[in-house]
């Protein structure tokens, strides 16, 4: 098999896998998009959505259709870390009584921590080194999590009482931060024709292995971007630092992350090089968790996807 | 719950031999090198049509308007011919050129330096891209990939994928037909109006009669010795005469006697040796509008004739 037939078929088959997402969540074609970018340039992503729009249905599709263990994660506000990361137990053997670490849900390739902003801001942290590091620290032992691993995050943008807003430090090791929307009426009308006749469930077939999505990991990361796109990419960045309605810009680890999610939006869409398109299209995903809007440019109604677009001409 | 793969698995594949990634690699530069030489050349051609372009319209201006300020002609400087005669080791003839052609030559060679200098150092690649819509973004990734000595499996790849959108791609592209011919058929017509000019001799200006003053009817400056041929012109060569002409010359016989009187400046003296008669000095003169041909001969004669008139006395018994 030929590099470029090896990269093909790669190719084809995250095609093939995004296709069968498809046949089960109807609509939310950008965000499946940026969902599936996420994961190709192992990063983590923040959904944000009202209740009801699908989230959960589609990332466990997602783990479905690429042979991922999924797990989820309900938070709370009496969510304690040892109940994400594990702890250790008592357990009785022939030889007596071990400690043994029993390893909490974090453990699986593909965590949904549904309402994160839910759960006590030190419950929050112990998410941190887990999607940093990619690793947990329990009871003093380290303990490598699988890979790839990926955090899906949800927060409900309303009924903030009773709520922890994600500090800067934690939102901006989401590499995206998705918005899902409402459908439109006839996605909408298919929804519920798809989801209360026949079946419980539109079956999906495994597209992807993990050891395949951790090549195309590697192969995004190889794949070469032309210096100007580059440099476009890090002078976006940089603008919203002196950008007079953005009070807080984006730090470095913004420009990495438009970067390599444009490098797999690329891969996605079987080119071999990226272009100003993914650049822009990534822009405001990368961009709108890892900015604060001046309050006067609130106060006028501009959003932080707006001051992205008007940064972005 | 289902373990999972904690392990990292296989990369999806056999990896391809570095050599070839490396061979990939060469190739893509050699292929960038022939596009920037293809940019090359459609900078060269636009600048020279321009130069062309420019050159005409600066002649014909110059040509039509005669501002008085600059004259009509331009003569070669001495610096530039005196080294050629003595390349050549013989004298050339001074060269002068109309004003108008080389105001418009001047110009147009620095348009065509200035353009062509512009064109190349602006981004070729990108230019290349421009005209090729099949390699936009990936013709400058590969650029930018091989100046990086970038060997990957992505970067095989993008190399294979630009080297198969080049082969269906042209350079014919880089120059705008429109635009050059639109350019070339302003050349034309400035051509023939050129022509029109130089043969009708037209002047929208008030000026002066043209000075048609030839080199050869400026006072030289030079007072040195002057080249025969340069001013009596080419020798010739000449066939001797052949013609005989007869002259036929009357005189008189030397016995005939001759009646002559002659006058002489009286003299108050009549020493011995005076004779008898009145000897009237007689002076030769000449017309006062007639040149002296020859001072010394005409006092000679005068001595002679005195000699014989006294040698005459003398002998008269």
């Amino acid at each position: 098999m030929s590099p470029e037939q090896d990269i093909d078929e790669l190719q084809q088959k995250i095609a093939n896998a995004r296709e069968q997402i498809s046949t089960r969540i109807v609509g939310q074609e950008a965000v499946l998009e940026q969902l599936l970018i996420c994961i190709l340039a192992d990063g983590n992503a923040l959904l944000e959505s009202n209740p009801g729009l699908g989230k959960t249905t589609m990332v466990r599709t997602v783990a479905e259709v690429t042979d991922l263990q999924f797990s989820r994660i309900q938070n709370t506000p009496d969510l304690m870390p040892s109940d994400i990361t594990g702890t250790e137990i008592i357990r009785e053997t022939d030889s007596g009584r071990e400690f043994v670490f029993e390893k909490g849900p974090v453990f699986a390739n593909v965590v949904l921590a549904d309402e994160i902003n839910r759960a006590t801001p030190k419950t929050q942290a112990a998410l941190l080194e887990a999607m940093q590091e990619k690793q947990v620290t329990a009871a003093g032992e380290t303990y490598e999590l699988p890979r790839p691993f990926f955090i899906l995050a949800t927060q409900n943008p309303i009924d903030q009482s009773g709520t922890y807003a994600l500090p800067e430090a934690q939102t901006d090791r989401f590499m995206l931060k998705l918005l899902v929307d409402y459908p439109d009426y006839d996605e909408e009308r298919t929804i519920v024709d798809m989801y209360t006749a026949g079946a419980e469930q539109v079956p999906v077939e495994r597209s992807l292995t993990r050891s395949e999505i951790q090549a195309i990991q590697q192969l995004v990361r190889e794949m070469p971007i032309a210096d100007d796109l580059r440099d476009r990419a890090v002078q976006l960045v940089r603008r919203t630092r002196e950008a007079d309605d953005i009070e807080f810009g984006a730090s470095p680890r913004a420009s990495m992350a438009l970067v390599q999610t444009a490098k797999a939006r690329a891969f996605l869409h079987g080119r071999s090089h990226v272009t100003g398109e993914d650049i822009e299209a990534l822009a405001a995903p990368v961009l709108r968790h890892r900015i604060i809007v001046d309050f006067r440019a609130e106060r006028e109604g501009r959003t932080a996807d707006d001051l992205i677009a008007a940064l972005l001409e | 719950m289902d373990k999972p793969d904690t392990n990292i698995g296989e990369n999806g594949g056999e990896e391809p031999p570095e050599s070839e990634r490396a061979q990939a690699r060469e190739r893509m530069a050699a292929a960038i090198a022939e596009v920037r030489r293809e940019g090359k050349k459609a900078a060269f051609v636009y600048a020279i049509v321009d130069a062309v372009l420019l050159f005409l319209l600066v002649n014909i201006l110059l040509t039509v308007l005669s501002p008085a300020e600059l004259p009509t002609q331009v003569s070669v400087p001495a610096a530039v011919t005196d080294p050629v005669e003595a390349a050549v080791g013989r004298s050339v003839p001074a060269l002068s050129f109309p004003t108008g052609a080389v105001v418009g030559i001047a110009i147009g060679v620095c348009w065509l330096i200035g353009e062509y200098l512009y064109r190349v150092r602006q981004p070729l690649v990108e230019q290349f891209e421009a005209a090729n819509a099949n390699v936009t973004d990936a013709l400058r990734t590969a650029r930018d990939a091989v100046e990086d000595e970038a060997e990957t499996r992505m970067a095989a790849r993008l190399y294979e994928d630009v080297l198969d959108g080049l082969k269906q791609s042209s350079s014919v592209a880089l120059v705008d037909s429109r635009r050059l011919l639109g350019t070339l058929v302003v050349v034309i017509l400035l051509s023939l109006a050129t022509v029109q000019v130089a043969v009708v001799d037209i002047g929208l200006l008030d000026r002066d009669p043209v000075e048609t003053e030839s080199p050869n009817d400026r006072p030289s400056q030079y007072e040195g010795l002057e080249d025969g041929d340069a001013i009596l012109g080419d020798s010739e060569d000449v066939q001797a005469g052949d013609e005989n002409l007869t002259a036929e010359i009357d005189s008189t016989g030397g016995d005939e006697e001759i009646d002559r009187s002659q006058s002489f400046p009286s003299s108050d003296t009549e020493g011995p040796g005076s004779g008898s008669g009145t000897v009237d000095s007689q002076q030769a003169g000449f017309a006062g509008q007639e040149d002296v041909e020859d001072a010394d001969l005409i006092r000679e004669y005068n001595l002679r004739i005195r000699d014989q008139d006294t040698d005459d006395e003398d002998t008269d018994p």
